[in-house]
């Protein structure tokens, strides 16, 4: 098996007092794309936040969660780090990210290449050297880099801004790419070629992606593996040929059914019932109101997590064996 | 109609729950109703009538006493009238000239605003025009020169000065109103209402004044102390007839007049009037201030998203 | 740069509009100002048609005349530079004014900028620091305060305390009489000194406005991905401070300049008569209880046209910072 590049182990992240991320384990492996998959509001961008130190001051992270990562001999928690050796040697360097709302994050007063300069002295980047590299990369992402430079983030379309974006985050050449709903908000053709794009840069600056979507269709494309996340818990993980040939899990089920007309064309179907609302979720299998299998035991305790076949997980009470 | 009374109900709920949190506010709307109580206690007549002028720096800015109580607690001002009586019965004058100017900053602001958005075309082009034009002239520098030129016996007419002092003032109310009409215009629930069979004027005054109506009473308290900002302040530059209910007029008089540069002789004369201005205009500013808030759709979401 | 040109014409329109409604309203009210001094020197036993002589010359238009013409006869004056002659000074009004406009800018300019950066600083500080609520509490109650105070208010309480009876900051006068006026250290040093207290009753009553409207700004800039964006890419706090948090705030009420500008150049007729300071509000309110109508009109004219001017101005340089404005024109 080839190595592990970041774990994530244990997290649980709460605004207020609600927790909004439970109990969540996974790792990334150096060069695959590591998708995380599920509904709105189900807590994706906060795990991403999370890695990024980037939580609003109302957010907590339980003490005993981890959030290794590999990059010297001995991994790192970076959850322990002091704040000053995570900026100065994992943010931006080691990760980077493409953030979600890609319309509205970058400043509007400033021009584009204003955002490659700060960036590169905030990590103490030599001016010449990151004009160059903010120019091969723009190129890189398919801008050209002497308009491009110039304008301001409202002169440029969603798509152009999105381009930016990613080639800001490459800037200071890092290992892993959190890539945050990177095609949402954009037109189908735009869609594509972004994809087509990330592929190709993955390839030629070696980089691992962690990929958070709801759009099943780019994450079947790009993905190595999945992680299907179901009210801030991971309830499935496998790889992308199991999430989709043979899923086990009934979220991850009427997910696909949802979206995909699974072989044959019928209209897509909708998971009945609402999103759960994390003040009020249910006991046992927070999946439970909404699942067309759920016993009696699903009402009542929280489901294991099962490895069904090699490398295949599933949270639910149908796979235990009890 | 219960759905209307449903929804005033709410609102009057929403107004309540942000007055009921601030202390502020209730002392801001405790301090009004005095002033509207004082007002009223004058013009029906419960306070004695002012003393005639007794001329002579003997009789000027006399010490407190306690001679026919409570009038003279505060000694006496320039003409010799006791204080406190003089700064009372300048309440309801600077009232009714405080709100009268206000309805008319407003009455014309919200009309000129709702006539050229609704109507729009050439209507709004003049309008527009109009507004831009008032806009650029300040009031109370347009009200000084008036104030100045007016023959005597107009000046001291309420209604004339309530409308010198709001003659500019209704421009940028009408240029927010002509605005808000425009988005609304563009909402469906216009197209509902007409398709319902509601005349065009009935929807223009119904559904647009009543959406704007917080934004309105802001204005209203705003325009308030704008106008006791005039009233007041003119007098204070001698221009206003020197009628000593004029709390403009009382601190013009104890600067200029009563020595309040160099002794301590006129302190009560300065600092009554001053005072009675200044809560005034607190009172009313965070009164205003409420009233943003209420139109402030955010904090309505957020207190409204609280009852459930 | 024809965007510009038009902005131009629009406020010359504005301008012209402004001040000839203006003159229409003074010669049709009921105390037309040329029919008030004709009285005037009626009374002084001056013979019927040498008093309509002598209007005209100070005024420019006879009080005989029907309104239109006298209103067309002022107009033409404002356009060719002739306001008329100063009852009171006896030289002519464009002289009188020429004298007062250099400190009035003075005044104005300094009190402007001071209550911008300070306006700013206090309404970032508020947004910045809000989960700190004894802070914000304490510092919204004293901007409410300073908020509820009239400005000609503040005026005459300082003057008559840190000025007259305390006698800590200079409260009368433009400048001490032991300098030369000129481009000399003192006399510039005295200038500063003795606008102190004036200066401070403008900033004073004038801040509140700019921090409270900042800082709702700035709330709201707060919570937009950029600023979440900017902490991600390891950017130093103060640079998402200033030019992230700070510019994007200023910019939407950037207009606000010319308000204040304004509300400051009217509130020069309460300060400057206060404090005995030259310009051109000082001038207005000393001619207006002297009733000297001709340098009241010429001050208003000249005080509609720098408020058109300003408003010109913060219109072109907002389309030269904010990049959005100059998209959104072509
Ligand atoms: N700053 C915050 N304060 C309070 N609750 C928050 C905050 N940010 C997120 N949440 C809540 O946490 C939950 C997870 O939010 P998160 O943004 O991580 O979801 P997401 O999976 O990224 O959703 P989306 O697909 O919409 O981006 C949501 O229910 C959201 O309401
Ligand atoms: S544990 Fe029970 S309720 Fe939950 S998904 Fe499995 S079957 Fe459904
Ligand atoms: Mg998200």
């Amino acid at each position: 098996m080839s190595e592990i590049l970041l774990g994530v182990k244990n997290l649980n992240v709460s605004y207020f007092n609600t927790k909004v991320v439970s109990n969540i384990y996974f790792n990334i492996f150096k060069g695959e794309t590591y998708a995380l998959v599920g509904e709105s509001g189900c807590g994706k961008s906060t795990i991403a936040s999370s890695i990024m130190r980037t939580l609003p001051e109302i957010a907590h992270i339980d003490a005993d969660s981890q959030i290794l990562y590999y990059a010297s001999p001995h991994p790192v928690d970076l959850l322990k780090v002091p704040e000053y050796e995570f900026s100065n040697n994992f943010r931006w360097r080691e990760i980077a990210m493409v953030p979600q709302g890609a319309l509205n994050s970058l400043n509007p007063t400033i021009r584009i290449k204003d955002h490659f300069m700060e960036t590169a002295r905030a990590h103490n980047l030599d001016k010449k050297e990151a004009l160059e590299k903010a120019w091969k990369l723009l190129e890189a992402v398919k801008l050209d880099p002497h308009r491009v430079l110039s304008l301001y983030p409202i002169e440029m379309s969603g798509g152009m801004k999105q381009r930016v974006l990613i080639a800001l985050a490459l800037l200071l050449n890092p290992k892993l790419l959190i890539l945050d709903e990177p095609t949402t908000a954009l037109d189908v053709l735009t869609q594509r070629e972004i994809l087509i794009m990330l592929n190709e840069l993955k390839a030629k600056y070696g980089l691992t992606y962690m990929l958070i979507s709801h759009d099943i269709a780019l994450v079947a494309d790009i993905a190595d593996r999945v992680a299907i996340i179901y009210a801030g818990r991971i309830v499935e993980e496998s790889n992308v040929e199991n999430i989709f040939y043979n899923p086990k899990h009934p979220y991850t089920i009427g997910l696909l059914k949802a979206v995909l007309k699974l072989g044959e064309f019928r209209e897509p179907e909708t998971i009945p019932g609402s999103t759960p609302d994390y003040r009020k979720l249910p006991p046992g299998c927070k999946f439970h109101p909404r699942c067309p299998f759920a016993m009696d035991i699903c009402r009542r305790e929280e489901p294991p997590f099962i490895e069904v076949e090699k490398d295949h997980f599933v949270s639910c009470w149908l796979y235990a064996k009890r | 109609m219960s759905e209307k009374s449903r929804n005033l109900a709410k609102q009057l709920k929403l107004v309540f729950k942000i007055f009921s949190r601030s202390p502020t506010l209730l002392f801001s709307l405790v301090v009004l109703l005095v002033y509207i109580i004082a007002a009223l206690v004058v013009v029906l007549g419960f306070v004695p009538p002012l003393p005639p002028y007794k001329g002579g720096w003997e009789y000027m800015y006399q010490p407190p006493s306690l001679r026919d109580f409570p009038w003279y607690i505060l000694g006496t001002e320039y003409t010799g009238r006791p204080l406190l009586l003089t700064i009372i019965y300048g309440i309801p004058k600077t009232l009714a000239v405080a709100f009268l100017s206000a309805l008319i900053t407003v009455g014309v602001g919200t009309a000129i605003g709702l006539i050229a958005g609704y109507v729009g075309g050439l209507v709004d082009e003049l309008l527009s025009l109009a507004i831009n034009v008032a806009l650029t002239i300040p009031t109370y520098l347009l009200a000084l020169i008036l104030v100045v030129i007016l023959p005597p016996e107009l000046k001291t007419n309420v209604l004339v000065l309530a409308g010198v002092l709001s003659i500019t003032a209704w421009a940028s109310l009408a240029r927010a109103v002509r605005a808000q009409t425009i988005a609304l215009k563009r909402r469906e629930f216009i197209d509902v209402a007409k398709t319902i069979g509601y005349g065009s004027w009935k929807i223009m005054f119904d559904e647009v004044l009543r959406f704007m109506a917080p934004f309105i009473a802001m204005n209203l308290v705003l325009s308030c102390v704008g106008a006791i900002y005039g009233y007041t302040g003119l007098a204070f530059l001698g221009l206003m007839p020197m009628t000593p209910d004029n709390w403009g007029v009382q601190i013009y008089m104890a600067i200029r007049g009563g020595g309040a540069l160099y002794s301590d002789k006129a302190i009560l004369a300065l600092w009554s009037p001053i005072i009675t201005i200044v809560l005034l205009q607190y009172a009313l500013i965070n009164i205003a201030k409420a009233m943003e808030d209420i139109f402030n759709p955010a904090l309505r979401t957020y207190l409204q998203g609280e009852e459930m | 740069m024809n965007w510009a040109l038009r902005k131009a014409i629009f406020s010359l329109a504005a301008w012209f509009l402004a001040v000839s409604i203006s003159i229409l309203i003074i010669v049709l009210s009921p105390g037309d100002p040329a029919l008030i001094m004709l009285t005037g020197f009626l009374q002084q036993g001056i013979p019927y048609d040498q008093a309509v002589r002598m209007v005209q010359a100070y005024i420019g238009f006879s009080p005989a005349e029907p309104w239109w013409s006298k209103w067309l006869r002022y107009l033409l004056g404002v356009v060719t530079g002739n306001l008329g002659v100063s009852i009171t000074y006896r030289i002519p009004v464009a002289q009188l004014i020429a004298n007062a406009i250099p400190w009035s800018i003075f005044f104005v300019s300094y009190s402007l900028s001071l209550t911008v950066i300070l306006g700013v600083l206090i309404g970032i500080a508020l947004a910045y620091y809000r989960s700190n609520t004894i802070f914000v509490r304490s510092v919204t109650t004293v901007l409410t305060v300073f908020n509820s105070i009239p400005n000609w208010i503040l005026a005459a309480v300082f003057f008559v305390y840190i000025g007259a009876r305390w006698q800590l900051l200079p409260y009368m006068g433009p400048y001490s009489n032991d300098v030369t006026p000129g481009l000399n250290l003192q006399f510039i040093a005295s200038v500063l000194y003795h606008y102190t207290l004036p200066t401070m009753v403008m900033v004073l009553t004038s801040i509140p406005g700019w921090a409270f409207g900042i800082s709702a700004m700035a709330s709201a800039i707060l919570k937009e991905d950029f600023i979440t964006y900017a902490k991600a890419r390891g950017l130093p706090s103060s640079r998402i401070l200033w030019t992230y948090i700070t510019r994007n705030s200023i910019l939407p009420i950037y207009a606000n300049i010319a308000i204040t500008f304004t509300w400051l150049l009217v509130g020069t007729v309460w300060l400057e008569s206060q404090f005995l300071l030259p310009g051109l509000g000082s001038l207005l309110a000393t001619t207006s209880g002297a009733r000297d109508y001709p340098v009241m009109i010429g001050v208003y004219v000249i005080l509609i046209t720098a408020i058109v001017l300003g408003a010109l101005f913060t219109d072109l340089t907002y389309g030269f910072i904010d990049p959005r404005a100059r998209v959104g024109e072509t």
